[in-house]
């Protein structure tokens, strides 16, 4: 559900991007979004499709990035990568360590006609 | 979608207070809509007819990172789109690219720090309290609030999607409370903690409970602002539910197990429970309670009494 949120919040954020930049249509928007940051990626794509309707972003193509999660042992200080918050250390064992990647939920660009 | 206007948005949601009663049950005090944008345009007429006074806060008051975004002009095909194997076969000459490296919770983040500056500001010890629905949140309020109410003020934020029922609960015990009701949203956030903190004259040295909407999921993402982030979670709820709902045991502080009297009934494990909640987040602490009996609830009543004499420093 707070996908539809974070879809609102996307599209408020674009305007005032493709306004600021002055541009005529949108191409394509990229979207990082971490696999350990707590997002449906799915949901959040369908929640896109219904709240980019009206707007520029409606015949954009939306890309979304995936980024892997990688974590910092402490006690092992190695980095090891994350598909789960809990993902143990693959060393010690020790429960989730300091998360490095991989939580991000960002807009990270726009492809815009002038 | 937005219930005040009908105009297709969400993020629509009503503060209300006790004691005002009207036809149906409270006066909204607020019709907040945070959440619409400035260049949302209304193309229908507000026909609102209103009985009685009623005050719509419509300024759009949170900040806007406007300057960090800049523009690329590319005559070239570019590989900043990375990951989904498509290739950089759409770019097209004079196209631009407009890097906007921006938090898609941006907005929310800064007006929690905004709300979070206050709370530091005024010397209030701000607790976040989110849980699943039913597992005792509102009963461990009303203990809380009782036993704490001689020794600091005490403030209540209450989130749910319908209903006074709640906030009624509360102000039975004579503390200032304000009801946020969330229509269809599954949490609270920073805009709406903001505007139902307008409606408190807050003192010095005080404790503010939020009840977050029942839900482990979604409260999870929203920073309110608050000092901590207190998760609690009842003994007649499975104790795999860390692993199940990661993200919210893994941004908590404190983690109060709760209904503890039912333990001889239920399959629960309280050592299952507090290692799956560790392997999420190794920094969590555990206080064992049951706010029916009492049984617990001093370890709890000291904490935030810590937490509050630590803010006198």
């Amino acid at each position: 559900m707070h996908e539809l949120t974070l879809a609102l919040e996307i599209v408020e954020m674009v305007a005032q991007e493709t306004e600021k930049h002055a541009c005529s249509a949108i191409r394509e928007i990229e979207l990082e979004v971490g696999v350990l940051s707590g997002v449906d990626a799915e949901a959040l794509e369908f929640a896109l499709s219904v709240a980019v309707g009206g707007t520029l972003l409606e015949k954009a193509l939306i890309r979304m990035v995936r980024t892997q999660g990688v974590g910092r042992c402490t006690p092992c200080d190695c980095t090891f990568e994350m598909n789960e918050v809990w993902t143990p250390c693959p060393i010690c064992q020790m429960p989730a360590g300091q998360i490095l990647s991989g939580d991000s939920l960002r807009v990270v660009s726009l492809m815009v006609d002038d | 979608m937005c219930e005040t206007c009908g105009c297709g948005e969400t993020g629509s949601f009503q503060i209300r207070k006790p004691g005002q009663d009207h036809s149906n049950g409270s006066i909204p005090i607020h019709a907040a809509d945070q959440c619409h944008g400035q260049h949302h345009d209304h193309e229908h007429d507000h026909g609102h007819d209103h009985d009685h006074d009623h005050d719509h806060d419509h300024d759009h008051d949170h900040d806007h990172g406007h300057d960090h975004g800049h523009d690329h002009h590319h005559g070239h095909s570019h590989q900043s789109f990375r990951g989904n194997g498509n290739g950089p076969g759409h770019h097209v000459h004079g196209n631009r690219i407009i890097h906007v490296e921006k938090n898609i919770l941006e907005r929310n983040d800064l007006m929690a720090e905004r709300n979070r500056g206050f709370f530091e500001a005024k010397k209030v010890f701000c607790i976040n309290l989110v849980s699943s629905p039913g597992s005792g949140k509102t009963t461990l309020l009303e203990k809380s609030v009782v036993k704490l109410r001689d020794q600091v003020p005490v403030y209540v934020i209450e989130g749910d999607q319908q209903s006074m029922l709640d906030a009624d609960r509360i102000s039975t015990f004579g503390i200032p409370v304000v009801q946020i009701n969330t229509g269809s949203g599954c949490h609270l956030d920073a805009f709406m903690v903001n505007k139902a903190l307008k409606e408190f004259d807050i003192q010095s040295h005080s404790v503010l409970f939020i009840e977050n909407v029942g839900n482990l999921v979604c409260p999870a993402l929203f920073d309110l602002g608050e000092n901590s982030r207190v998760l609690v979670m009842s003994v007649t709820e499975g104790d795999d539910k860390p692993i199940k709902y990661p993200a919210m045991f893994r941004s908590s502080d404190l983690c109060l197990i709760n209904k503890t009297d039912l333990l001889p009934y239920v399959d629960f494990s309280v050592d299952s429970a507090v290692k799956n909640a560790t392997a999420v987040n190794p920094d969590l602490q555990y206080f064992h309670l049951s706010a029916k009996t009492g049984e617990g609830l001093e370890q709890w009543f000291m904490w935030i009494m810590d937490h509050i004499n630590n803010l006198k420093l």
